[in-house]
């Protein structure tokens, strides 16, 4: 009984991120094997034979299999590995840049249409190069003024495909 | 008729625009990959939109120009501050900087251009001869082979990325159950779309490429606003010129290095790394004296140069006879093809062997311009080490957002792009090797169509119609656990041997 402790104990002390993201794996192949019955629909059927050489259910099958497989044995090798995670040694100034530069991003992309490429893209680069530490106006201007205008202008002339323009513009 | 072919890809070629877009391809290429910090990956899936809005011929030498130039690019950092721009100059930071140290710099980059600009000539020649060959064997196979050879390619992947085994399988079958989102290849059926019209069409591959590989460089960026920066005393070439004599004196070394990387580049998912540090042990191992390796010898930067830009030629092997990306850069490259209508395979040979034959040329025409290009502006890249972060990072982000958008003028690739972004900058915090997703992206559609085709052929009894009837299919499925033992046996090894 002791001995059993000591070894569950041993085993939990073992556990680390790899161990986590394993059962994380094993955990998504089943539900990837639940859902395939009602995500996957089913080709015609003509005098009893299938229309396609295989089902297509088959291979969502087939790696909701292998991510059960392989996430059973990531876990039991994970016991076993001594890699160290690199979210570890963040700090969190660093969580903090990157949940700036993500909430930049998302905010970007969901003003992109409504305010056009040149406005969003303008505003997004100067904010980035100012919040990076840059001061140098000349620099700044380049990035968030100058970079914008050249890539709306090669896209939209030379290439002669559509970015979102200006809210004003046709 | 072959060699009318060749002249009328020859001919294909003489035009000014090309030139220039292939040199823009190169200074682009150079500039990201003497940044240390961004990848040629990066640089190459930032620009891959650009490619999809012109003609062939001009797009995709522009990106061939971008590879070769990243790779070469890397070595200037490598060289001068022992910071690889790129992984394949990693080997070249073992001797490059000592050089330095040594007040050589000035050589050691015009050693590295010139064993870049041959390993990758002599390299791509030799690809041009031997590809159409091989293309005409690919007409021969059929739907078993093709779906054994991406099998073994897959598991090749597998294998040789970096990390552990059960790692990479865990992204491969991430990336295949990706590729399953949409319709699938062989009767369009809906799977997995969660009754979201977006997802209904699948996963694009250009929202997936850019977010892998260039968002994750951002969040890397980002995570420290001020980093400390080189200092730009070391960021001049100096010191005497390379003279003829030495540059004949590595001849050997760089015609060795050559070789290696020409049969590595072959082998799908090896890449430039292991060709790198293979052709630098290599020449190590035949110099009459090893001893000054890694102390500032001239053949220990040319060796890692010649092979890391041998291997770009030839991976074009794989990915145009038999539509198989040996790495991510292919894989980008498979992605312009594909957005033009090309779709590689030995069918590509014979309905556009011209223009198949016009990129091939490219090749060689971006290294002629590479030696120019480079040896006129080597010191200025030299001074762009030192450029600010503040400044490359919005400029890649906008670059990123705009060639995503361009694609399908669809607002959830934008999405799509940040969500995988955020999902490789956390796989590649957690030691994960995000190739083996690409690749099973990739490769999964292709595969489950030639299966698909085989069992039709098979009537029901796949085993018997393989045994009996398709004895090379049967030689790759054999061969492809034997491999994977071999490899895992070696790779073992090396870690044992390894302190």
């Amino acid at each position: 009984m002791t001995n059993d402790m000591a070894r569950a104990g041993s085993v939990l002390a073992r556990l680390n991120f790899n161990s986590a993201v394993a059962l994380a794996v094993v955990v998504l192949g089943i539900v990837i094997w639940l859902l395939v019955p009602y995500q996957v629909a089913e080709p015609p059927v003509f005098f009893g034979r299938s229309s396609v050489g295989i089902s297509p259910k088959l291979f969502p099958q087939m790696i909701a299999i292998g991510m059960v497989v392989i996430g059973a044995l990531y876990f039991i090798a994970s016991l076993s590995m001594r890699q160290i995670s690199g979210f570890r040694g963040l700090s969190a100034s660093a969580y903090v840049n990157l949940g700036v530069v993500l909430i930049a991003m998302l905010a970007y992309v969901a003003l992109l249409r409504p305010l056009g490429y040149l406005a969003t893209s303008m505003g997004v680069a100067t904010a980035i190069s100012f919040y990076y530490g840059s001061r140098n106006l000349v620099g700044i201007g380049l990035t968030g003024i100058a970079a914008p205008l050249v890539i709306y202008t090669l896209f939209t002339r030379y290439l002669s495909v559509s970015l979102p323009p200006f809210p004003w513009g046709s | 008729m072959m060699f009318d072919m060749l002249i009328d890809a020859m001919l294909m070629l003489m035009r000014l625009d090309i030139l220039l877009m292939i040199s823009g391809g190169l200074v682009l290429g150079m500039l990201v990959g003497a940044l240390p910090g961004f990848t040629t990956v990066m640089a190459m899936a930032i620009v891959l939109p650009i490619s999809f809005f012109l003609e062939p011929i001009l797009g995709i030498p522009f990106l061939i120009g971008v590879y070769k130039g990243g790779i070469f690019g890397g070595s200037i950092p490598a060289i001068l501050v022992n910071i690889p721009g790129t992984g394949a100059s990693m080997a070249t930071t073992l001797d490059g900087p000592a050089m330095t140290r040594k007040g050589q710099s000035r050589k050691a980059l015009e050693i590295a251009l010139v064993a870049s600009v041959v390993g990758d000539f002599l390299s791509s020649f030799g690809t041009i001869l031997i590809i159409g060959p091989i293309a005409m064997i690919a007409l021969l196979i059929g739907p078993p082979e093709i779906s054994a050879i991406l099998l073994l390619s897959l598991m090749i992947i597998v294998m040789s990325s970096s990390g552990n085994f059960l790692k990479g399988m865990v992204m491969l079958l991430i990336g295949m159950f990706l590729a399953t989102v949409g319709q699938d290849p062989v009767g369009a059926m809906v799977r997995f779309d969660f009754n979201f019209y977006p997802l209904q069409a699948g996963i694009d591959l250009l929202p997936l490429i850019i977010g892998l590989f260039a968002i994750p460089e951002i969040l890397f960026a980002i995570e420290q606003r001020r980093e400390a920066v080189v200092d730009p005393a070391h960021t001049k070439a100096q010191g005497e010129r390379l003279r003829w004599s030495e540059l004949m004196a590595c001849g050997r070394t760089i015609l060795r290095s050559t070789a290696i990387g020409g049969v590595i580049g072959m082998v799908p998912g090896m890449g430039q790394v292991v060709a790198a540090f293979i052709g630098y042990s290599a020449a190590k191992g035949a110099s009459k004296h090893p001893e000054t390796f890694g102390q500032g010898e001239i053949e220990g930067v040319a060796a890692p140069e010649a092979a890391n830009n041998a291997v770009n030629g030839p991976t074009m092997v794989p990915l145009l006879t038999l539509g198989i990306p040996g790495d991510n850069i292919t894989a980008i490259l498979l992605g312009a093809f594909v957005a033009q209508g090309l779709r590689p395979g030995p069918q590509l040979f014979q309905d556009q062997g011209t223009l198949v034959y016009a990129l091939l040329f490219s090749m060689l025409l971006a290294c002629v311009l590479l030696l120019v290009i480079g040896y006129l502006l080597t010191p200025v890249f030299a001074r762009v080490v030192t450029i600010s972060k503040a400044y490359l990072v919005p400029l890649m982000l906008i670059f990123a957002v705009g060639g995503t958008y361009v694609y399908r003028s669809n607002p959830m690739d934008l999405y799509f792009m940040i969500g995988f972004g955020l999902f490789g900058y956390g796989a590649r915090k957690l030691h994960f090797d995000l190739t083996p997703l690409v690749m099973g992206f990739i490769l999964t559609p292709p595969l489950e169509y030639a299966l698909a085709q085989s069992m039709l052929l098979s009537r029901g009894d796949l085993l018997g119609y393989l045994v009996g009837t398709r004895p090379i299919a049967v030689g790759i499925l054999v061969l492809t656990p034997v491999l994977i033992f071999w490899l895992g046996y070696r790779q073992r090894k090396q870690r044992r041997v390894r302190p």
